[in-house]
């Protein structure tokens, strides 16, 4: 039995059997649909309309006469009738060949040295929840011989880490994660690092990983439903090395693979490898780092001492959750400018037309918007404004509808479609910039500390690279700072994988990191939420922790 | 004493230092506090929750009310108690056992304490022997909030629990569904802030 698939104008027949859900038929056939959730029917990531055929939907049985228009989750429908025809909307398909960031400032790691034809290789890989990024390297002279990456192919089973931990309930789900980033993805990287290389596989002898807790026990194979919940225990924080062969890992089968030890369960290998990658100890004095993502990590460092927490910031700045967000690819728009006209110029990820905006795009829209008058401090827009300049739009939500601004007009954009933003979206972005700033200024206090008193702001992870610094103060997510203050890391966490295979005591080092930091649960801090209604203001309701902002009333 | 506008705009605008003023010197004017909350603080929170129904605010502007709100309730409720007050019934609210995430919560124990409820507010990381001491304390719903797929499904465990009570069970969060909520046996859902009120106003045959 045939079911026929209508994406965009591509059409794709798949045989199709009666007992699998819709999502994983498609998989099969190589459409990975947005299962964030896990395939639990909640997120709505995997809409697709049902147009001719009889389906199982959600306990109930549909037939549908041919040009029906029948909206319904991929993973909560199974196909019936001899054949079938739906119609997969380009987004709820997961997006490929987004930014992933694998530069990080390391010594030698630029270096012009050469690698003899026959010395060992060596691996370093940063297994991210949404991406992996690998470099190949000479580990006795640090030189970079390849670079590859590519989405954790987890994400075909669940978006985030908290849905990742709800798939593994038993051994055969952490088995199944396992193969998906040992199997699906690190070992692709493997093959593509070497090829571009011109080396075989085999050569590679040693490899280093790192990544948040989750991450880090699911490429293991170890259990992580402790984690999901309080008082939120891993397995274990430092991982004896083991053998390459033992993991499924294509490199020699009796290579030594080491992961940087991490904190607690919230608090990751990837951080103990920023703190180590940007020198927080050892450089002495008084700092900060954040990493800014989904979980927004915060670590103080002040004469020796370490401390850290997370943050839930929700998944705003990789662009889920907005109407027109989406991940930072060709297509997205990275950054906006305006004019008192409201004259937007927009500037696209691979510079052809936009279909959407990432994080560091909506960072500059709602800077921009706040500067010029368009938004005020609640993330409202001004109506009349955005009417007069003829960017005014209304876009229908579950119930009622939302104001929302014309970015792109409809026949400028990648698919005939207008890029907006709309007030619900600015309210997920206020949301998820509080938790951000709400999180450092507990952390802070908790210090007898001013936000405004740090003298080196480390920003790491990919997100921090391509965001506008003077946007995100505006915006109040980061920090009043004169932004010489500011440091921008690049991707730590491969850098503390590169460390640990080029400097014999870097992962010594590390897990002296591990053991340090005092880990700070933030929703037992009496200020936080007090924090968290502040820094919904642009740029916050205490306008005195931001002097450079100009305030319109 | 009929509305007192000045108080109404200040919650709304979620003016805490302005609400508490207000309410300060009308304490210390001699105004009537069942009056205050009944005619100008209890209908303020009931705008804001209309208003948020439609989309016309969000819940960046709805804590910040219900902040102010609650700085304004801290002063009156002694007062309340002391002349004897009734409230319309008495609930319990926490987070299950597991999660620590409260914010959601907490604006609901507000919601609900701005219409007009007495709220037991169990904090976070509540397992079923807490809801159940807090049904035995006379809370005639309960509310469980879960912001985690991981510790959603500790609700069917607090709902089994109290299957012989007559405790109204009612539950929300990011990751709960209506269909969920049908599925452990709930008495009833709330999509958001405002409506866990309107449930619970229905459920315990109470009229707004």
């Amino acid at each position: 039995m045939p079911l026929h698939i209508q994406l965009g104008s591509r059409r794709v027949s798949i045989a199709a059997e009666a007992h699998p859900t819709l999502a994983q038929l498609l998989e099969r056939a190589g459409l990975h649909l947005n299962l964030r959730c896990g395939g639990e029917g909640i997120c709505g990531g995997c809409r697709l309309q049902l147009a001719e055929g009889t389906f199982h939907v959600d306990g109930v049985t549909l037939t549908l006469p041919a040009g029906s228009r029948h909206e319904a989750f991929a993973c909560q429908t199974r196909v019936l009738s001899a054949d079938g025809e739906i119609i997969v909307p380009a987004g709820s398909l997961l997006e490929t060949g987004g930014q992933i960031v694998s530069e990080f400032h390391a010594p030698n790691a630029n270096s012009a040295q050469t690698t003899s034809a026959t010395a060992p290789l060596a691996a370093a890989v940063d297994i991210g929840t949404t991406t992996v990024a690998l470099v190949l390297l000479d580990p006795a002279t640090g030189h970079i011989l390849a670079r590859a990456s590519q989405y954790n192919q987890q994400i075909r089973k669940a978006d985030d880490v908290a849905s990742r931990i709800s798939f593994c309930r038993t051994e055969a789900e952490v088995r199944v994660m396992q193969e998906l980033v040992i199997g699906q993805t690190i070992n692709p990287l493997l093959a593509e690092a070497c090829a571009a290389a011109g080396v075989q596989t085999g050569r590679v002898e040693r490899l280093a990983v790192a990544g948040n807790t989750v991450m880090e026990h699911l490429f293991l194979g170890l259990p992580v439903e402790s984690i999901g919940r309080l008082p939120f225990n891993a397995v274990r924080h430092i991982h004896p090395p083991c053998e390459a062969a033992t993991l499924g890992l294509a490199m020699r089968p009796r290579g030594s693979v080491d992961v940087v030890p991490s904190v607690a369960g919230y608090i990751g290998g990837d951080i103990v490898a920023d703190i180590h990658a940007a020198h927080l100890l050892s450089r002495g004095g008084e700092s900060v780092l954040v990493d800014v993502g989904t979980n927004s990590e915060i670590v103080y460092a002040q004469g020796g001492r370490l401390l850290a927490c997370a943050t839930a910031a929700g998944p705003a700045f990789e662009g889920a959750g907005l109407l027109h967000g989406r991940r930072a690819s060709p297509g997205a728009i990275e950054h906006v400018r305006c004019d008192t006209k409201l004259d937007f110029q927009c500037d696209v990820i691979g510079g052809g037309k936009a279909d959407g905006i990432c994080g560091s795009g909506i960072i500059d829209f709602l800077a921009v918007g706040f500067r010029c008058g368009l938004i005020n401090a609640h993330g409202r827009f001004d109506i009349e404004r955005l009417q007069h300049a003829g960017c005014y739009a209304q876009s229908p939500l579950a119930r009622g509808s939302s104001h929302a601004c014309v970015l792109v007009p409809a026949a400028a954009s990648a698919n005939g479609q207008a890029v907006v933003v709309t007030e619900r979206d600015i309210e997920q972005v206020l949301k998820a910039k509080a938790a951000t700033y709400a999180g450092l200024k507990t952390l802070l206090t908790l210090q007898g500390r001013n936000v405004r008193d740090i003298p080196r702001f480390v920003l790491a992870g990919g997100f921090a690279r391509h965001i506008d610094l003077a946007n995100a103060i505006t915006l109040g997510l980061l920090p009043d700072l004169p932004l010489e203050r500011f440091e921008v890391l690049g991707n730590g966490s491969l850098a503390g994988a590169y460390l640990a295979l080029t400097d014999a005591a870097a992962l010594l080092a590390m897990e002296h990191i591990s053991r340090l930091p005092q880990a700070i649960e933030l929703n037992r801090t009496q200020d936080f939420e007090d924090n968290f209604i502040d820094a919904l203001l642009i740029p916050n309701l205490n306008t005195e922790e931001f002097p450079s902002v100009e305030i319109h009333s | 004493m009929a509305k007192n506008e000045e108080l109404f705009n200040a919650i709304c605008k979620g003016q805490r230092k302005l609400v508490e003023e207000i309410v300060n010197q009308a304490v210390a004017g001699g105004a009537s506090v069942v009056e205050l909350l009944n005619d100008s603080m209890i209908p303020a929170m009931r705008n804001m929750g209309d208003k948020f129904s439609k989309n016309e605010v969000y819940v960046p502007e709805m804590l910040i009310a219900a902040r102010a709100m609650a700085a304004g309730l801290k002063i009156i409720e002694p007062i309340l108690v002391s002349a004897g007050h009734k409230p319309l019934a008495k609930v319990c609210i926490g987070t299950v056992k597991g999660d620590l995430h409260d914010i959601g919560k907490n604006l609901v124990a507000m919601m609900l304490k701005g219409a007009g409820y007495e709220v037991d507010d169990l904090g976070v990381d509540c397992d079923a022997a807490k809801f159940q001491a807090a049904v035995d304390r006379g809370a005639q719903a309960v509310l469980c909030s879960a912001l985690l797929t991981t510790t959603m499904p500790y609700m069917k465990t607090i709902t089994e629990a109290l299957r012989t009570s007559t405790a109204k069970v009612v539950i929300g969060g990011a990751p709960v569904t209506q269909q969920y909520a049908t599925e452990i046996g709930a008495a009833g859902y709330g999509a958001d802030a405002n409506d866990a009120v309107k449930v619970i106003d229905q459920l315990l045959g109470v009229r707004a």
